[in-house]
């Protein structure tokens, strides 16, 4: 579905007067085609919202092992008194059933509290990386509370997100063939420039541009995914972030490295997902840290909604959180973790994430899944796996009816390159167990950047 | 203590209704039962005071004749034995208090021709004197109430009438912004 910039910029920034570095960002000769437009719609009220929850995230402290959060008594006779899909709950918390990723998608609606005024809802669609594409609804202060759990992240290791007008903040930086790309502004930050650019070289008009843009606005913050930063640390543009935020999938402890030695900054690994945003971060391999007091964590037994012992694996479930469009009651995320307690904070440890895999077209370039995905979702597969073979050749096998083969395999070649040989397979029946949509990839890091 | 009726044998009592208590209600100086005097009657004959003064007033004129009618079959209910071995002083409250609401939403016939409504009413009348239908436990005879409660009933319809119409508008909201623009996005998920 091809999205619709429909605001003006007034509407996106209502609190913002002053837009001349929006312009600016937007025309640089160095930048990028920009092909969106974006705010973040704060109103006074919604700004005072996202102040108070960051002044709530330093306040509240996390529960200790073998006890419940003290807010978790009063956030489930919300959800039952307010949100149709808990109504006939219980409020003690392990009396309830655990709920997963198809219940939301099949019926969101069901997950918004009556207290949400409908018209302030907006709708983000997942592509389905790891799953069914699903419709997560939000608003305008969820969106933004991301700042603040990024302030508290940084904050302990003494990094401080300045803002104000005629800087850039936030840059978050894509590696695909086709994704939004905007220039914005963030109210909470006075007014700090905010940027979605994809390093793909056909959305600049030169290809240095790419580091000469990066270079000139010297943002305080990257985001992205590994794989997207290693194609920026290939790039290798001169700028001095204050940290990077990776995301979407594992920091494997080579990338990081180098991207430390590169960009001189920490690199933080964001355990995070779409419905509910951050969860914990990572500065060493395999050891997460929860970041938000206010969104519960437990361990349930895979086959069973109980909590497993302290220490032992499970699946990482969820309650609370700061979105009233989404409340979540016992989420099951369809991630494995154990949990431990230390010195009054909370970690996952083991944490089995989706690992990054390495897909390259015929012309050597990194194609990332997310591209893979959004090409596949025009067709109704119930689930399917991909594979790219050392030699650059792609497995596929794909599970649905009414197929049309030589358009999938036309999709195959846009993808990859026509040099890419593909061998494709569609079932009717067996689904897979496990995941949905499974990426693999036999071609390692160091096989690319050869 | 004094041994409560099942509810099939009340229901069963109700449904014997003569027509005398059936009748039209006196309201408005027209002809008809005068159910004030009539619900006085019952109380003294369940009270064992026979000779008592006018203990109950009934205000006919501000009264619903669905109320008043109610009142009626309610006095004959009372009739049965049972009512005459505990104690009377719930009667008050209970006619009162505890007909307005549901008289205004069921047909008056049906308190006795529709089983039931005459099970609801024989419920209503035994919580409201605080017995338990012989052979139930309490719990039963909640729940068992709850299953023929009209206010009850209608509640949970205005309630999910409310719920679809609710989910009618977020999904009509989610078809409208689903593809338009939304909010700034500031990382990868």
């Amino acid at each position: 579905m091809k999205l619709k910039p429909v605001l003006t910029d007034e509407e996106r920034f209502p609190l913002l007067k002053d837009q001349s570095f929006l312009k600016e960002l937007r025309q640089d000769l160095n930048g990028p085609r920009f092909n969106f437009r974006s705010g973040d719609r704060l109103t006074a009220d919604n700004l005072e919202k996202v102040k108070i929850y960051r002044q709530e995230l330093d306040k509240r402290r996390f529960w200790t092992e073998n006890s419940l959060p003290a807010w978790i008594d009063q956030y489930l006779k919300w959800c039952i008194d307010s949100v149709p899909a808990y109504k006939n709950y219980s409020e003690k918390l392990e009396e309830n059933p655990a709920i997963r990723r198809q219940n939301i998608a099949t019926a969101p609606w069901r997950f918004v509290s009556d207290e949400c005024d409908a018209e302030e809802l907006l709708v983000y669609s997942t592509s389905g990386t790891t799953g069914a594409p699903m419709d997560v609804l939000f608003d305008a202060t969820t969106q933004a509370t991301w700042i603040p759990q990024l302030e508290s992240i940084l904050a302990r290791d003494g990094i401080r997100l300045e803002g104000g007008p005629d800087r850039v903040s936030i840059c978050l930086v894509c590696s695909q063939k086709e994704t939004l790309t905007y220039a914005s502004l963030s109210t909470y930050l006075d007014g700090a420039g905010v940027l979605k650019i994809n390093l793909n070289p056909d959305e600049w008009n030169k290809p240095e541009d790419r580091s000469s843009y990066l270079e000139k606005h010297n943002p305080e913050i990257i985001t992205g995914d590994p794989l997207t930063f290693m194609t920026l640390a290939e790039l290798c543009p001169d700028i001095r972030p204050k940290a990077m935020i990776s995301s979407a999938m594992v920091l494997l402890e080579g990338t990081r490295k180098m991207l430390e030695e590169k960009f001189r900054c920490p690199v933080y690994d964001l355990y995070s997902l779409t419905e509910c945003r951050m969860i914990a971060v990572a500065k060493k391999p395999g050891i997460y840290r929860l970041v938000r007091p206010e969104l519960y964590v437990e361990i349930l037994h895979p086959d069973k909604d109980e909590t497993v012992k302290c220490g032992e694996r499970g699946e990482i479930t969820l309650t609370g959180g700061n979105n009233p469009f989404l409340a979540l009651v016992r989420y099951r995320t369809g991630d494995f973790a154990t949990l431990r307690h230390e010195n009054d904070e909370v970690y996952l440890c083991e944490l089995e994430g989706r690992q990054p895999t390495i897909f390259v077209t015929d012309e050597n370039r990194f194609l990332n899944n997310v591209d893979v995905s959004r090409a596949l979702s025009k067709f109704s597969f119930a689930a399917f796996t991909l594979h790219q073979k050392q030699d650059r050749s792609i497995d596929f096998c794909g599970w649905g009816k009414g197929i049309n083969r030589s358009e999938l395999k036309q999709t195959f070649c846009e993808l990859f390159g026509p040099g890419i040989k593909s061998s494709i397979s569609i079932r009717t029946r067996h689904f897979p167990e496990t995941k949905k949509v499974q990426y693999t990839s036999d071609i390692k890091k160091a096989d690319f950047i050869l | 203590m004094t041994k409560a009726p099942a509810i099939s044998e009340l229901i069963h009592h109700i449904k014997l209704c003569p027509l005398e208590f059936l009748n039209t209600p006196q309201k408005n100086g027209k002809n008809g039962v005068n159910t004030e005097a009539l619900v006085n009657d019952i109380i003294r004959l369940i009270a064992h005071e026979p000779t008592a003064a006018r203990q109950i007033e009934i205000q006919s004129k501000k009264l619903s004749r669905e109320e008043l009618s109610l009142m009626q079959i309610c006095c004959w209910t009372l009739t049965h034995p049972f009512f005459a071995e505990i104690d009377h002083r719930w009667v008050f409250d209970f006619f009162k208090e505890k007909l307005t609401d549901i008289a205004s939403i069921v047909k008056t016939a049906d308190w006795v021709a529709d089983e039931e409504r005459a099970e609801e009413l024989a419920r209503l009348i035994m919580q409201c004197c605080g017995y338990v239908p012989g052979g139930e436990t309490r719990e039963q005879a909640l729940d068992r109430f709850d299953s023929v409660n009209t206010i009850k009933r209608l509640k949970v319809l205005e309630e999910s009438k409310a719920a679809i119409e609710r989910a009618r508008e977020i999904r009509r909201q989610m078809e409208e912004k689903r593809a338009r623009e939304a909010a700034n996005v500031y990382g990868r998920e």
